[in-house]
């Protein structure tokens, strides 16, 4: 039962608890035991009870009928969506599937082209960059496949210490082109104690924060100032990613993190769109949450909050 | 000496009729056919050195093939080309007496260079690796069916990837294998994990095995290229 039915059901014996205290009140002879009613006179006390029970027992039944319609519809909903993303998962492995011949002809029928003898530059060219795009289409629909696969069973869980993880995604991040590392700055709680070790997959965290802070920098100048913090707060661990970037427009924000979707003012940018995604189903395969906060021209700060181990 | 002979199955004719012509540019004889059926009676006809079977294929499947040849005790090298990239639907391949198996789609290139890896490894191999359950080498034992890695008995505790990356090590010992295949046979999927993860792992069985990666007696690292199991390994029934 839900906290705030048992609330409501004790206001329901209210009226019950507020009988008692009268029939005391009459008992300590503060009222006369008897009320005209009519030609009969009735004892007060019975009269008293007789009313407080019924009242209570009235909203005792219509708080009980209410919540379990509540119930019912909360439980028809989840069930829905389990379906929905169920269909959704089905479908990608379908995608995925009528995708992967198609694309191992393309790229055999390319090797077999640049394997040739003799080659005209122009087309040597042209087929280089066929090859590149089948590449870029393969590592979508990859992608998109492990979106969809991405769960609970395929986790490696250990304890891992946080600090490692953000400075291997740091490191990694280093890798986009034209962004040296110099502009990222990791500062991990050491004082008063160091962070907890987390629980979670190592690697599929590296992927989720390392995400984070390559967005952070396709977003903004090659001068502009990057932080990566963590810290412990009320038992929990917060992660936030800050830039000083162009910001997502305040009408792009609610749809940040839905597959393939991308801001409007992202669209100089290379990628999918399926980077947040796979952010926020990492966070939330770990028990956590993503929100994203920011101002346009002023930058954007990403908090992830993480439980902590209880040890 | 004769052409090797391969043998190819799969339901898409284009894939096929572009595999064709690179496979021979390696120098192997091709033969092509288009399910698993038609697979059978070529291998009872033609005595194919290598077998590479696409898994989803009309009337019977690649698995299915590989079952009934394994059954007959037919050991013929066979490589899967896998639809699922997971690691359980890798795993199970494996265990079915698959050599190997590549994922669509994949880099035409590496598919030559599985060929050769698999031929160069039966011809001093009576069955596969990849049809025992235990591997062992000298006091190390991999138990692939629990995953848990020992050593004279003691289990070493290792984390499932720090296992899939050893099992693969050893199931290809002496070859040097790149990070990037680590990634993508134990992790299956490669683009966004890093390399560095593969190293991780590497570190993780160097140290429950004592190994220093200096003078390493088990994996050695090969500078630029990947890493290489030195040992010889064995399977245990």
């Amino acid at each position: 039962m839900s906290k705030s039915v048992s609330h409501r059901l004790i206001l329901a014996l209210l009226p019950l608890f507020l009988g008692i205290l009268f029939v005391f009140l009459i008992k300590s002879n503060l009222f006369e035991n008897y009320v005209v009613l009519g030609h009969f006179h009735v004892d007060l006390i019975a009269l008293c009870l007789l009313i407080s029970c019924i009242l209570s027992l009235c909203f005792v039944i219509i708080i009980l009928t209410q919540s379990k319609k509540k119930s019912d519809q909360d439980r028809k909903i989840a069930h829905e969506r389990e379906i929905q993303s169920l269909e959704r998962q089905r479908f990608m492995y379908r995608l995925d599937h009528e995708m992967k011949n198609p694309l191992t002809t393309i790229r055999l029928g390319i090797t077999n082209l640049q394997d040739r003898q003799v080659n005209d530059p122009d087309e040597t060219e042209t087929l280089n960059r066929i090859g590149y795009q089948a590449q870029r289409l393969q590592t979508l629909v990859e992608d998109m496949r492990r979106l969809a696969d991405l769960d609970e069973a395929s986790m490696d869980i250990e304890d891992n210490s946080l600090a490692d993880i953000l400075e291997e995604a740091v490191t990694q991040s280093r890798s986009l082109p034209g962004r040296d590392q110099s502009s990222v700055q990791l500062t991990v709680q050491e004082v008063p104690w160091p962070l907890a070790p987390i629980r979670g997959d190592r690697d599929l965290l590296v992927i989720a924060f390392r995400n984070l802070i390559e967005n952070a920098l396709k977003f903004s100048e090659s001068s502009g100032q990057i932080e990566v913090r963590a810290t412990e707060d009320n038992h929990r661990i917060l992660v936030e990613v800050a830039d000083s970037g162009r910001g997502i427009p305040p009408e792009d924000l609610q749809y940040i993190g839905t597959e393939l979707y991308r801001a409007k003012n992202a669209q100089d940018q290379p990628g999918s769109g399926l980077g947040l995604a796979m952010v926020k189903r990492i966070v939330e395969l770990h028990h956590g949450r993503i929100e994203i906060n920011s101002r346009l021209g002023q930058g954007t700060v990403a908090r992830v909050v993480l439980p902590m181990k209880v040890s | 000496m004769a052409k090797t002979q391969l043998l190819i199955a799969d339901d898409e004719p284009d894939l096929l009729a572009e595999l064709n012509p690179l496979l021979e540019r390696a120098g192997f004889a091709v033969l092509t056919v288009l399910d698993g059926e038609q697979a059978l009676k070529a291998i009872d006809i033609n005595h194919p050195d290598l077998i590479v079977l696409d898994v989803l294929m009309p009337h019977m499947d690649g698995r299915e093939v590989l079952r009934q040849l394994r059954q007959q005790g037919n050991w013929t090298p066979v490589i899967l080309l896998t639809q699922i990239g997971t690691p359980t639907e890798r795993a199970l391949s494996l265990q079915e007496g698959a050599d190997d198996y590549l994922n669509k789609p994949f880099e035409p290139l590496e598919l030559v260079a599985r060929i050769q890896a698999v031929l160069r490894r039966s011809q001093h191999e009576n069955l596969p690796l990849n049809s025992f359950r235990l591997i062992c080498s000298e006091k190390l034992l991999l138990d692939r069916q629990t995953r848990r890695a020992f050593w004279d008995g003691r289990d070493l505790m290792l984390s499932a990837r720090a296992f899939g990356v050893l099992e693969y090590l050893m199931l290809n010992n002496q070859e040097i294998i790149t990070r990037e295949r680590l990634l993508d046979q134990v992790w299956g999927w490669s683009s966004p994990i890093g390399t560095r993860a593969v190293d991780t792992r590497i570190n993780e069985i160097r140290k429950s095995l004592e190994d220093d990666p200096e003078k390493p007696q088990f994996i050695e690292t090969v500078i630029g290229s990947g890493y290489r199991y030195l040992k010889g390994v064995s399977g245990q029934k």
